[in-house]
C-alpha cells in the first residue's frame, strides 16, 4: 500500500471509529456500570485504537472486531485496578462478569417512565414472559420446555407482547412491527 | 421501542439474555462486535434494559407502594418533601456535567517543547517538569507559575493549567489553559480539551461545549473531544 493509500485508510478508520463509540458506551457501561470509570475507560479504547492507527500497525479482520478486543482488554484492566473481580490471565479474551442492571442508567428517566406506564397495561402473563426474558435471561427454549409448549410458539408469544408494547408507547396509533434498518451484517 | 425489530438479524435470545447478563461469553463477544456496528441492536439493548428495568419492580406495585406511604404520611411529608427537592435539586442539577470534569492523569510530558530563553528559566523547567512526570503537580505548579511570570510560552501555560487542575484547582487551571489555547499554536487543540474539562468541573458548560467544538486539527484528541461533548450532551439532557 503506498503512502497516500494508508493516509486515506487512517482517516477512514479514525471516521469509523466516532461510529463506534454509542456501542462502545453500552459493553464499557455493561461491564463496569455508569459513571467516571466507564467513560474514563472508552476514552482509554478510543486513545489506544487512534494509537494504533497513527502507527500504521497492521489490523487483521474488521476494524469494529480490534477494537472490540481493545475494549476487552481495556475492561479487565479497569476491573482489575477495582480488584472488585478477578479475571483469569489465561483468558484474556473472555469478558469477565457484567453488571446488567448498570444497562438502565443509559435510559432517559422520560423514556423508562413511558415504559413502565406501557407495562403497566400488559397482561399478568404478558408481563411474566418479558419477566423471564429480560430479568431472569432464560432462553425461550427453556421457557418452552417449563410450559410445555413448542419454543416456535414461545418465540411467537413473545414477538406479539413485544408488539403490543411498542403499540401502547406509540399511543395505539400502529401496532406494524418496526422497521429499524435492516442488519447488513447478520441475517437469521 | 425496537426491542424485538432486531429478531430479523440476529437470534430472538440474542438480546434478552445480553440484557439479563446471562449470554455465554464466547455469543456474547460475538454479539458485541456487532453492537458496535448495529444501531438497530443498540437500540434493541437500551430498549431491553428499560424493559427489565420496568419489570424488576412492577409499576402496580410501586403505585401500590407510594399510595400506602404517602397517605400515612401525607400531612408531614409534602413540605418536608418539598424542602428536600429543592436542596438536592440544586446541588445535584450540575454534578453529572461537573463529574465530567474530572481528571485523574495528566497528559505525558513532551520534552521538547518546553523550552524558555535563559538558562536560569531552563533549569526551573527541567526541575518543573522532573516534578511533573513525578506527580508532584504542586512543585511543577509552583515552578511553572514562576518560570511564565517571567518568560510565558504556550508550553509553560498549558503544564501549568494541567498541573492546576489535575491538583483540583478548576478555577486556577482556566487561566493558563486560555492563554495555552489561543490560535496557531503548538498546545492550542490540547490547551482546548483541557479547557474544556476545567471549564466543566466549575459549571460552565456552554464554554466547555464551545471549546471541545475547537478541537479540530489533532485526530486523537479530537476522538477524545467529540466522545466528551457526546457525554456531556448526553449528562445535560437528563
Amino acid at each position: 500500500m503506498d503512502a497516500l493509500a494508508r493516509v486515506g485508510a487512517a482517516d477512514r478508520r479514525s471516521s469509523e471509529l466516532v461510529t463506534l463509540v454509542p456501542g462502545l458506551e453500552i459493553i464499557v457501561t455493561r461491564a463496569l456500570g455508569p459513571g467516571d470509570d466507564a467513560r474514563d475507560a472508552v476514552q482509554e479504547v478510543l486513545a489506544r485504537a487512534l494509537a494504533a492507527i497513527e502507527q500504521d500497525r497492521p489490523i487483521h479482520g474488521p476494524f469494529a472486531a480490534f477494537v472490540h478486543g481493545i475494549a476487552v482488554h481495556v475492561i479487565a484492566d479497569a476491573l482489575r485496578a477495582r480488584d472488585r473481580h478477578r479475571v483469569s490471565e489465561a483468558e484474556p479474551d473472555s469478558l469477565p462478569a457484567v453488571i446488567p442492571d448498570a444497562l438502565e442508567r443509559l435510559i432517559d428517566a422520560q423514556e423508562q417512565e413511558a415504559v413502565n406506564r406501557a407495562l403497566a397495561l400488559l397482561d399478568p402473563d404478558e408481563r411474566d414472559l418479558l419477566r423471564r426474558c429480560y430479568v431472569d435471561g432464560e432462553k425461550t427454549a427453556a421457557i418452552a420446555d417449563d410450559v410445555g409448549e413448542p419454543a416456535s410458539r414461545i418465540r411467537k408469544r413473545k414477538s406479539r407482547v413485544l408488539q403490543r408494547l411498542r403499540g401502547l408507547l406509540e399511543g395505539g396509533r400502529s401496532t406494524e412491527r418496526h422497521t429499524f434498518g435492516a442488519c447488513p451484517t447478520r441475517k437469521a | 421501542m425496537n426491542a424485538l425489530s432486531n429478531d430479523a438479524h440476529v437470534d430472538a435470545d440474542v438480546v434478552h439474555r445480553y440484557v439479563a447478563g446471562t449470554l455465554a461469553r464466547d455469543e456474547t463477544a460475538s454479539f458485541e462486535r456487532h453492537l458496535l456496528v448495529c444501531l438497530a441492536c443498540q437500540q434493541a439493548v437500551r430498549d431491553g434494559a428499560a424493559i427489565r428495568s420496568g419489570l424488576r419492580v412492577s409499576p402496580a406495585q410501586l403505585a401500590s407502594r407510594r399510595r400506602r406511604s404517602l397517605t400515612r404520611w401525607m400531612p408531614w411529608l409534602l413540605p418536608a418533601a418539598a424542602a428536600a427537592a429543592l436542596v438536592l435539586v440544586v446541588a445535584t442539577r450540575d454534578e453529572p456535567v461537573r463529574r465530567l470534569g474530572r481528571l485523574d492523569t495528566a497528559p505525558v510530558f513532551q520534552p521538547l517543547p518546553v523550552r524558555s530563553s535563559t538558562s536560569e528559566n531552563d533549569r526551573r523547567v527541567d526541575s518543573a517538569m522532573t516534578a511533573y512526570r513525578a506527580g508532584d503537580f504542586a512543585r511543577a505548579r509552583a515552578l511553572l507559575s514562576d518560570v511564565a511570570s517571567r518568560q510565558p510560552s504556550p508550553a509553560i501555560h498549558f503544564y501549568l493549567g494541567v498541573s492546576a487542575l489535575v491538583m483540583g484547582d478548576a478555577k486556577g487551571a482556566i487561566e493558563p489553559l486560555r492563554a495555552a489555547s489561543e490560535p496557531g499554536q503548538a498546545y492550542s487543540d490540547d490547551a482546548h480539551y483541557y479547557l474544556a474539562k476545567a471549564l466543566l468541573r466549575v459549571g460552565s458548560a456552554d464554554s466547555a461545549v464551545a471549546h471541545l467544538r475547537a478541537v479540530r486539527s489533532e485526530v486523537r484528541l479530537a476522538v477524545r473531544a467529540r466522545a466528551l461533548l457526546d457525554s456531556v450532551t448526553a449528562a445535560r439532557s437528563r
